[in-house]
């Protein structure tokens, strides 16, 4: 079925074939083929001029076999206060692991079949929304009815756990909230490599409806994150989403947000940072079609190493989108000589009554808060790591529950150099 | 002849009525001060004759000298010698507050047939009237109100009515956010510009301004319309007994 | 200053009478559309070139044949027409080229009418004080000015095609080493088939004692512009440089290719002006001045500096991203651009600022104005290359939409890989709010001069960057009065 080769995808083709006969045969076909008409990207791809997927390239990938989670491997993605926990295992579901699914939530491997996927936004460019489509096995489908909440926040965990070879595995996320429903969903992105993940969250809200989500991605230093986050938005709902960034190889994330109906809100967040040579992309639209919509993204990234991140990001405008007011920033510190940024902060506006910023900075530490500090008594190299938590501190005191933000804290400490006197502490809210 | 005339002045926006039949006249050197309970229709009033395209008039009239206001467009009410002092003077990002004005003063000057300017004229004269009101000239090389403190652009406000000598003079709410202090700047730069030929109107919802700014006439707002009109003891009646009492004998009378 | 109380936002913005749309009526020698070697040899020959420069142009248009047009950046409002690269007259030249006026007073006297139209007077002593003009008409210089008041200070300022037979060893040296005469598609083409354009050196420690500018015209039917103007400041020298450009009105688009190379060396400096008036197309989008321009400069030495502005009000479309290479330690790379599009007009400008040296600075300033069914873009690359320690970039990007049917765009590119840099972008967009008209109106200023004031305070920081002679012209391309609310 393959029109043209893709070595280290094409592994993965009788896999899919054998998925297209049990379920969504056509769509699955469909996006197999996509796949291969778009072909590996190359720098040369403007939509990935700066990550490096060389290695990937030269990696043939396989379906992942079945696995269950390792319990103490589990307990480093605990996060308090979300006791509900659905655990998946290369793409598919641990129900021994996981706790009982909860009123508004089901599974979504019985239902692959109906037309569930891909309705939120065109991601028809994006190889891997390709590949994600072409290897979905499993996921999660939220809906919420007009007026309730999902009681409790929900956290999602996937584990990539290779055996001999290289793994390619995906999750999907569909979160449908009624009219003023509310609902927080969190997911954790974790496990090892070799692996291929491309994770893809599906949102619809409705008039008034209010969603928290956020992505945190742990994985270790030989897996690729190819992620995607669609989202579409009636009148007056509120979508906030948080990319986190502690692990991984090259981590990227293409997310669309579509604000279709007055006066929604959507705040597209992000942090990461970086360790050895990771990468960190984002790749962000933000659409206002309709009047009186607001719109905030701050993605900000710590890089030590040889750590880089690039940030292309859109706003766009339609006709007729009067009273916009979107804010876009993208703010880097580059903690090391080798460390390396990109950014590319778009407007594209076609109504005049509107109100659009965007801001980009990349530098490194101010001289005169280090020397604050440091006449203070509090040694070098500490201080620059304070000064990077407080640089990253703005992302991070936007993220729900406060056992988050802990957890948040521990982690980038400890890939933070210099971090050593600092703890979780220092987290104060 | 009266300064400034109002008649049965209906005005909505939106749809919604918010002058009721309004009926005014100031007569030339008079102060008239305008109170009333938030709602009242003291801004729209204050908009209307300054020709605010936003506000719909719906029947009445507004003459000044004989002429009618509501058939021009703003600038030239203003060169016809209309001021309104802005409760929230507009801020306009890259153009000094000097050249602004100078544009303005010429503008009024060219109306009046009187020459432009010069350069030398135009800053004694900004010179002299900056000092009626304690203003720091250095702000006047700054863009219009960009920056300023909310007294610097009060006193901005009653400086540039120096600078174009109007002939009726409205001030909204030129007290709000004040302190003791820097009212009596402003009132002291509008008693300065008190003369035979120039009505003022002082829109305010407390009685302190009248302390300073004495009026001949207060005039109670209520709903849209003036219920009760009296000498400056009114004023310290109604900070004494607040508006209710006009409010009930308004109802009690209809 | 006019008070027409009734006109509003959209009629000031509709309001553009193209003063500059004129045509002359003169004898031209001009050859017939088409582009093939053999043109390129007439070209060359018809300057009297040496083989060198034949060899470089038939090089450019070797490769050029093979090169793809760009379509990257026109939006859908615009009925691009493709360009047909053989309708195209490569060269058109008024007639009296055979004996080229030695002085003002054998310059046609219709040439000097026109000139004079357009506002430029080219007679010595009417010219504005120190300005000294370079007048190039279709594709030929006609006149410049003080040349004599120049060659005492040494610095030769002349046509392209003079300084090709005058002084080979310095065109030879910097011809194509900012531009290459293939770094893409138009300046290739340029490379193959200018006829001319303007030539300064500066020697060492040398100040050039007024003001230089070139004036082009666009005349004759069909044909193309490709003028070429190298500027070279040698160690220590400055040299301050205006361009101006117009073209009659024309149902046609025309195509107007230029390339622009600076080099500063040692502790020099160049700044470069532009006040772009091409003709713009009526307001239907018919008509108008393509105009794909490349410039860029080489800041060559140690603490070299050099600066672009432009004022872009005319052409149908313009391409244009006037860069800075930044190699020298130190140097100075600046960018301030205003671009106004009205009607069917799109204009896609910005900079590139290439960060080698170290201790390199570069600022940015656009200030985009949008009206009618207008588009703007701005497209930009900020790179500061691995060894550039402690370099600094600041840029801002503002927009101002008038109108509900014009488009407004920011597409910048920064590149960051030395950890000692600080970059720093920021972009806005506002519009004129009704409540700024009011409260001008309420003080007796009227619509329209209130416009042009928020205008011209919006622009304020690129006027400042103009010479003062042309700031004047500026601020009246942009239909306002600014006077001291500059600076």
């Amino acid at each position: 079925m393959c029109i043209k080769t893709l070595d280290n995808v094409c592994p993965l083709c009788d896999s899919i074939d054998a998925l297209a006969a049990k379920s969504m045969g056509d769509q699955r076909r469909a996006a197999c083929e996509r796949l291969h008409e778009l072909g590996w990207p190359s720098k040369n791809d403007d939509a990935f001029k700066y990550c490096n997927l060389k290695e990937a390239a030269d990696t043939a990938w396989h379906l992942g076999p079945n696995a269950t989670a390792d319990r103490g491997e589990l307990a480093a993605f605990d996060i308090k206060g979300t006791d509900v926990r659905l655990i998946f295992v290369n793409g598919r579901f641990d129900a021994a692991a996981s706790s009982d699914l909860p009123e508004g939530v089901r599974l979504l491997s019985p239902m692959l079949n109906e037309t569930h996927l891909d309705r939120v936004a065109d991601f028809s460019d994006d190889p891997f929304a390709q590949l994600s489509t072409a290897l979905v096995e499993d996921g999660v489908l939220i809906e919420v009815p007009d007026g309730q909440s999902l009681s409790k926040p929900l956290h999602i965990v996937h584990l990539s756990s290779p055996d001999a070879d290289p793994i390619a595995s995906t999750l999907r996320v569909v979160i449908r909230l009624g009219r003023n429903a509310t609902a927080c969903v969190l997911e954790s992105w974790g496990g090892t490599g070799p692996a291929l993940v491309t994770p893809m969250t599906e949102v619809e809200l409705k008039e008034g409806a209010k969603c928290n989500h956020a992505r945190l991605v742990e994985h270790d230093d030989q897996t690729w994150h190819m992620g995607g986050i669609a989202s579409r938005q009636a009148a007056g709902s509120t979508f906030e989403s948080v990319v986190l960034t502690v692990g991984g190889r090259t981590v990227r994330t293409i997310a669309h947000a579509s604000l279709d109906g007055e006066g929604a809100h959507a705040a597209l967040r992000g942090f990461g940072i970086g360790d050895g040579d990771r990468h960190i992309n984002s790749r962000i639209l933000v659409a206002h079609m309709a009047p009186g919509c607001t719109s905030r993204e701050i993605f900000k990234h710590l890089l030590p190493d040889q750590s880089s991140a690039a940030f292309a990001a859109r706003i766009f405008v339609n006709h007729g989108a009067h009273g916009t007011d979107a804010v876009q920033t993208s703010r880097n510190l580059l903690l090391s000589p080798d460390a390396k940024s990109w950014s590319r902060p778009e407007l594209e506006i076609y109504a005049d009554d509107v109100k659009c910023t965007h801001g980009a900075t990349t530098g490194e530490i101010d001289p005169g808060a280090l020397f604050y500090l440091r006449a203070r008594g509090v040694p070098e190299s500490t201080a620059r790591a304070l000064l990077a938590w407080a640089f990253a501190a703005e992302v991070i005191n936007e993220v729900p529950l406060q056992s988050l933000r802990s957890h948040l804290a521990r982690r980038i400490l400890a890939q933070l150099p210099g971090a050593e006197m600092l703890d979780e502490g220092i987290v104060s809210l | 002849m009266s300064l400034l005339e109002i008649k049965n002045l209906h005005a909505s926006v939106e749809g919604i009525e918010i002058l009721k039949g309004l009926s005014l006249t100031i007569d030339p050197g008079q102060v008239h001060s305008i109170m009333g309970p938030n709602g009242s229709g003291k801004s729209t009033l204050s908009r209307v004759i300054a020709g605010e395209e936003t506000y719909k008039i719906t029947e009445g009239s507004v003459l000044l000298n004989g002429k009618n206001l509501l058939d021009m467009n703003p600038e030239d009410r203003a060169r016809e010698g209309i001021f309104l002092a802005f409760q929230y003077p507009v801020e306009i990002p890259g153009v000094s507050t000097k050249y602004f004005l100078r544009t303005a003063v010429n503008s009024i000057r060219a109306h009046r047939d009187l020459d432009e300017l010069d350069a030398y004229g135009f800053l004694k004269l900004v010179k002299e009237k900056a000092a009626w009101v304690q203003l720091d000239p250095a702000l006047l090389d700054r863009p219009v109100n960009e920056g300023f403190s909310g007294g610097e652009k009060k006193r901005a406000e009653i400086f540039q009515m120096a600078m174009l000598e109007p002939t009726m003079c409205i001030l909204d709410e030129s007290d709000s956010g004040l302190d003791i202090d820097a009212l009596r700047i402003v009132a002291n730069g509008v008693n300065q510009q008190r003369s035979p030929e120039r009505g003022f109107l002082v829109i305010t919802h407390y009685q302190r301004l009248l302390e300073y700014i004495v009026p001949d006439v207060v005039h109670v707002l209520l709903d849209g319309r003036i219920v009760r009109s009296g000498g400056k003891e009114l004023a310290l009646e109604l900070e004494e007994k607040g508006y209710s009492w006009i409010e009930q004998e308004v109802a009690a009378g209809a | 200053m006019p008070h027409d109380p009734n006109t509003t936002l959209d009629q000031w913005a509709e309001q553009s009478d193209y003063k500059w749309g004129f045509v002359t009526d003169i004898d031209t020698d001009t050859l017939p559309p088409g582009l093939n070697e053999e043109v390129i040899r007439i070209i060359s020959a018809r300057k009297g070139e040496p083989e060198w420069m034949l060899e470089w142009r038939l090089g450019a248009f070797a490769k050029w044949k093979d090169m793809v047009e760009p379509e990257w950046a026109h939006w859908p409002d615009h009925d691009w027409r493709p360009i047909d690269y053989q309708a195209i007259s490569y060269y058109s030249a008024p007639k009296r080229d055979e004996d080229r006026p030695k002085s003002l007073d054998e310059v046609d006297p219709i040439l000097l009418e026109t000139y004079e139209k357009l506002g430029i007077p080219l007679e010595e002593r009417a010219a504005l004080a120190g300005v000294a003009v370079d007048a190039v008409f279709d594709s030929v210089s006609v006149a410049t000015t003080f040349r004599d008041k120049l060659a005492e200070a040494g610095v030769i300022f002349c046509p392209f095609s003079e300084a090709v037979q005058k002084h080979p060893e310095l065109v030879k040296k910097y011809l194509g080493k900012v531009v290459s005469r293939t770094d893409n598609f138009f300046a290739a083409l340029n490379a193959a088939v200018f006829t001319d354009g303007s030539f300064v050196y500066i020697p060492k420690g040398v100040r050039c004692p007024m003001e230089l500018s070139t004036y082009f015209r666009i005349n004759q039917m069909n044909t193309g512009q490709f003028e070429r103007t190298l500027i070279v400041a040698d160690e220590g020298a400055y040299v301050s440089y205006l361009e101006g450009c117009t073209a009659p009105q024309r149902d046609e688009n025309q195509l107007h290719a230029a390339v622009v190379e600076l080099v500063a060396m040692e502790d020099a400096e160049i700044k470069y002006s532009t006040i772009q008036n091409w003709y713009p197309g009526d307001e239907n989008g018919v008509g108008g001045i393509y105009n794909f321009v490349t410039k860029r400069g080489l800041c060559s030495g140690d603490r070299s500096h050099i600066s672009w502005t432009q004022v872009e009000t005319g052409s149908a479309m313009t391409w244009k991203y006037p860069s800075c290479i930044l190699k020298g330690d130190d140097s100075i790379g600046e960018f301030y651009s205003v671009a106004l599009t009205n009607n069917y007009q799109q204009a896609d400008t910005g900079t590139k600022m290439i960060h080698v040296g170290k201790r390199t600075h570069s600022n940015i300033v656009s200030k985009g104005i949008s009206a009618g069914k207008g588009h703007n873009t701005y497209r930009g690359l900020v790179k500061i290359l691995p060894g550039s320690t402690d370099s600094r970039n600041y840029t801002q990007c503002d927009s101002m939409l008038m109108g509900d049917e014009c488009g407004a765009h920011t597409f910048p590119v920064i590149e960051v890989e030395n950890c000692t840099a600080q970059v720093e972008h920021e972009a806005s967009t506002t519009k004129i709010g009704e409540d700024q008209i009011f409260y001008c109106n309420q003080r007796g200023i009227s619509s329209e001069d209130a416009v042009s004031m928020i205008v011209n305070g919006f622009c304020r920081e690129v006027f400042a960057e103009l010479p003062m002679e042309f700031a004047v012209e500026a601020k009246a391309l942009l239909a306002v009065s600014l006077e001291d609310s500059v600076g």
